[in-house]
């Protein structure tokens, strides 16, 4: 590349230049080489034909000359974009260079910071980096599970969320050598932790993890929908729900009437399976003998209770109920 | 007995710092509102006692009302006792359905089918802990109101918080009616004490700062910009920095803790610098190191950055937290590496 | 008592510091590199003190037993003025008749009953180490029942003693009419003391100061009495510090089992027949390194506020109790050489 450019500085060598020029153009001005030739060779020829040969011979000329300039022009203007081209490998060469140099320094020394003021295109390679990865962990963020690695191994982030609202995050961090352990945690200590890593930890850490998750995520799940009963429903509410800390079984009263009059119904909700946050069996029971006359009732309001998210349960029987009054 | 009610509730109310009685009070619940707007608080506390006991007298309190003055009382100072965590084994795996209506029968059967002069009050708080009062008696005497064991329990947890009453002789049968109406198998006593009961929650429950790594990381505070001083050079500088950034491994961003002390029971062997030429012994050096402090483990922090210990701190007092523990016996390790310690 | 004291006087406590002409070198320096230590150890090494004394054969232990395991409060008191052994009856009635006055002026202290307060005074030969101090001087204030004056029952409300342990340095350069009983120990309501103090003060011309006790001679206590035989299994050796300038203040206690820590002075200590600073220093510094290598704190940097061993126990507000009946006069020689310094 640099010879080139150097001998196309060089004035002189038109012809060469040309010859090169030509053949890498291909064969857009070979013809008109051999004719000028040939009419040079011509010139000899009928040299003795006086003017008419003369003027032959000027146009010949002429037309040599056309086309040298033509092919001058074109050359000023292939430099021109060989010059561009420079500029751009030479930016792209100081990119690279700040890279490397970036690079070493982080191996070299990691607290090293960059000095050198000149060089703004390291920073904003720098900014760059940082801006992808912060985007690759918002990705990682959303689905939930994140680690990072630690000195002796790696600490999990697990974050739940119930019905694309995110609730808590718990961390589990994970020694991997010589054994796979857990070192510390914050998951909640009435989650079965200890089971779960008896059963996965040694063998599949992506299993452990995603179980983890499945329990974490329905216990905030059951919580959630706990509260969110407490929070908009308690006018209907008789007394206070009671839960214990898993919140797998949830315990309350409320009013339903039928044929004008009004039963007491009391509802225990159990969630036998913990990964799941919609109950396993709802049990609906009233005062003693009333049950058969409201046993279509009791078994539609469980049937909701077992399928529906219980604030959206309890919302449309109250809805129901409502209508029908 | 009315009048060993009254007065019972007098002297708890005796016990609540004066701007706090009438929120204590609104609290409990037993007075109305009207009741309560006829006491003078511009009184002296002993006045206003006495105005509280006669309106119980008239409105005829009964023996839960002031148990549960006195759970309200403790609930609100629970600093006021000291209180030691117990952990609880299972052997089964199979699934809790916690239902705190079984557990307060099963409670108070199995105590009071060994002793039948007790009284126990349950009261369930929103954070799903249990506050359990239990006031002895004995085969012949009525319980004693005035010595009483407090429990704390938070459902589907192996930890139990008891303040034992100076009867301590309860203390088992206390203990086996906790693993019975928890569905637990046994009972031992951790060596964690503290009169911060909430703190010995946050560290058994693991809700401390634990400083976990995370992709976030939280924004770095500069240490170097609080007490600039512009004629330490370059080396202590970087030692500060190398001192905080070990410190903040050990114990973390957030606040610690509350404990009141540590106590360490050494049986190691005695290592002195040859030069001085002293004790060689086969036998461990016995010794009994306390440390103690309103705030133990915030003047541990404070420790290595105001120059009084090496960074890192010694595990044996960074480890505290996470072992859940405040009492230490320390033995030499039986092992290749000579220095380092073991508990048990 | 105006104007009896002689020109010149030595022992005026305004006059910062004194020289003793008959210590036998040149005494500025050469005590204050040695720190506390006095120029009354003729024949030890620079900065030694003599082991300290076990049992004198002219006094029976028993006797003192009531000064065991109470709470004395330390002072110093420059040389008495024409005080008499002889007169102590007389003295008592005139405190007495002092005691009445300042309660009429109302600055003593609520006392019941008219009759109130009765004075004793006795001496107490025993507590000497030598002939030539002069023998200690009990107080005793009881307070009469004003209900049955005559069969009285006297209720002993405020002790104190002047005493002088081998003083002998202060005792030789005395001048004429001087009695040196330079420690006056105190356990009793700090007014009586003021009271007793302003008479002691008007009456013999001499002056009081509370006599704290340095972390230097802390821990020289410790390892004197550290390294002294008791018969039964007595108390560990514990040393209490501080660490100052904390957000939260932490106290540590170290506690080393009495045989242990025995064992351990017994290899420091070396020269025969008496004890070195340079001894002390290392028994501390074997402490300490002992402690840093578990817990990775510098006691050194620490402030050592209190000594308790199965002898005594010293703090450093100048607050001590005696345990040990054999160990006494031992105990009394090193209070009575601080407080010579202090008065020097």
């Amino acid at each position: 590349m640099e010879e080139e450019r150097n001998s196309d500085e060089k004035e002189n060598a038109l012809c060469g230049r040309s010859l090169t020029a030509a053949s890498r153009d291909g064969g857009g001005r070979m013809p008109a080489a051999p004719l000028a030739q040939g009419k040079v060779e011509r010139g000899k020829v009928y040299s003795g034909d006086g003017v008419l040969g003369y003027l032959e011979m000027l146009e010949a000329q002429a037309h040599e000359l056309g086309l040298k300039q033509e092919e001058k022009e074109q050359q000023e203007k292939k430099l021109d974009r060989l010059k561009a081209r420079v500029q751009e490998l030479r930016a792209r060469r100081d990119e690279l260079r700040a890279k490397v140099e970036l690079q070493e320094k982080r191996l070299l020394d990691k607290e090293g910071v960059m000095t050198d003021p000149a060089q703004p295109s390291a920073q904003t390679v720098l900014e760059w980096k940082v801006k992808s990865l912060k985007a690759m962990l918002q990705v990682f963020y959303l689905t939930g599970i994140s680690g990072k690695l630690t000195k002796q191994g790696v600490c999990f982030c697990i974050s739940t969320a119930y019905e694309g609202t995110y609730l808590d995050s718990y961390y589990v961090d994970l020694l991997i050598k010589p054994l796979v352990k857990i070192q510390r945690h914050s998951v909640p200590v009435f989650i079965p932790l200890e089971q779960i890593a008896k059963k996965y930890l040694q063998t599949d850490i992506r299993r452990f993890l995603s179980v983890l998750s499945d329990h974490l995520n329905a216990y905030v799940g059951r919580r959630r929908q706990a509260d969110q009963l407490e929070e908009h429903f308690s006018d209907h509410i008789d007394g206070t729900l009671q839960r214990n800390s898993l919140c797998n079984l949830l315990v309350f009263n409320y009013t339903v009437s039928s044929n004008s009059k009004t039963f007491p119904f009391n509802v225990r909700l159990l969630y036998g399976d913990l990964c799941c946050s919609l109950p396993t069996e709802a049990i609906i029971s009233c005062t003693p003998g009333t049950l058969p006359l409201l046993a279509e009732m009791a078994a539609a309001h469980s049937n909701a209770f077992r399928h529906m998210a219980l604030h959206k349960a309890f919302d449309s029987l109250i809805n129901a109920k409502e209508s029908q009054n | 007995m009315d009048e060993v009610i009254v007065e019972y509730i007098r002297r708890t109310v005796l016990k609540i710092p004066r701007d706090e009685i009438m929120a204590v009070l609104q609290k409990w619940g037993f007075l109305s509102e009207a009741q309560l707007q006829t006491i003078n608080f511009r009184q002296t506390k002993e006045g206003i006692s006495h105005s509280v006991a006669q309106l119980c007298e008239e409105s005829s309190a009964d023996l839960k009302q002031a148990a549960l003055l006195d759970i309200i009382y403790n609930h609100i100072y629970p600093n006021k006792r000291v209180w030691s965590v117990y952990h609880m084994n299972k052997t089964g795996e199979e699934t809790d359905f916690f239902d705190f209506r079984d557990f307060k029968k099963k409670f108070r059967r199995q105590i009071q089918s060994a002793l039948i002069n007790v009284t126990i009050n349950f009261r369930e708080y929103e954070d799903n802990a249990i506050w359990i009062r239990i006031a002895w008696g004995t085969p012949y005497t009525k319980p004693n109101q005035y010595k009483t064991s407090y429990v704390v329990y938070h459902s589907q947890t192996p930890y139990v918080f008891i303040s034992a009453s100076v009867l301590r002789s309860n203390l088992p049968l206390l203990c086996q009616a906790m693993v019975v109406a928890s569905n637990y198998h046994d009972i031992h006593e951790m060596e964690l004490r503290s009169h911060c009961l909430n703190s010995l929650k946050d560290i058994v429950f693991k809700r401390y700062s634990q400083n976990f790594q995370t992709n976030y990381p939280l924004q770095e505070r500069n240490v170097l910009t609080e007490n600039v001083d512009l004629r330490i050079n370059d080396e202590n500088r970087s030692e500060k920095e190398r001192i905080y950034r070990l410190n903040q491994e050990s114990f973390g961003n957030g606040p610690q803790p509350k404990l009141d002390f540590a106590q360490y029971k050494l049986e190691t062997m005695f290592k002195s610098d040859p030069k001085w030429d002293v004790l060689e012994k086969k036998e461990p050096f016995r010794c009994l190191v306390k440390f103690s402090s309103p705030h133990l483990l915030e003047s541990l922090k404070s420790l290595a950055p105001a120059g009084l210990a090496d960074a890192p701190l010694s595990p044996l007092l960074t480890c505290i937290p996470q072992k859940a523990r405040n009492y230490f016996k320390i033995r030499e390790k039986k092992s290749l590496h000579p220095g380092s310690f073991v508990s048990p | 008592m105006a104007g009896g004291r002689p020109a010149g006087s030595a022992i005026e406590m305004e006059g910062a510091m004194r020289t003793l002409p008959s210590s036998g070198r040149p005494s500025g320096t050469g005590w204050q590199s040695r720190g506390p230590l006095f120029g009354r150890n003729y024949g030890l090494s620079p900065g030694s003190r003599l082991l300290p004394p076990r049992c004198q054969e002219n006094a029976d232990p028993q006797k003192m037993a009531f000064l065991l395991r109470k709470q004395w409060t330390l002072y110093s008191v420059s040389p008495l003025y024409k005080f008499s052994s002889a007169d102590l009856k007389d003295y008592a009635r005139m405190l007495g008749v002092f005691i009445a006055a300042e309660k009429q002026k109302g600055l003593a202290v609520d006392v019941d009953g008219e009759l109130g307060i009765k004075v004793a005074m006795s001496g107490l030969p025993e507590l000497r180490g030598s002939e030539q101090d002069p023998a200690a001087v009990l107080v005793q204030l009881s307070l009469r029942s004003s209900v049955s004056p005559k069969n009285s029952e006297e209720k002993l409300i405020w002790s104190g003693w002047f005493c002088c342990v081998a003083g002998d340095d202060l005792l030789e350069n005395l001048p004429e009419n001087f009695t040196c009983l330079p420690l006056f120990l105190v356990n009793g309501a700090e007014s009586y003391t003021a009271i007793v103090g302003s008479w002691f003060q008007k009456t013999f011309d001499c002056c009081f100061r509370r006599l704290a006790i340095s972390p230097l001679n802390l821990t020289w206590m410790a390892a004197m009495w550290t390294g002294c035989k008791v018969d039964k299994n007595t108390a560990a050796t514990e040393l209490l510090f501080s660490v100052p300038h904390l957000p939260q203040p932490l106290d540590i206690s170290y506690a080393i089992h009495p045989e242990d820590a025995k064992a351990l002075w017994d290899t420091v200590q070396k020269t025969p027949g008496e004890i070195t600073q340079e001894e002390v220093d290392v028994f501390m510094e074997c402490l300490y390194s002992h402690f840093h290598r578990h817990f990775k704190i510098h006691l050194s940097a620490t402030k050592l506020v209190k000594v308790s061993t199965g002898i005594a126990s010293a703090h450093c507000d100048g607050i001590i109790k005696f345990l040990q009946s054999q160990y006494l006069i031992g105990v009394l020689m090193l209070l009575t050489e601080l407080a010579i310094s202090q008065i020097q």
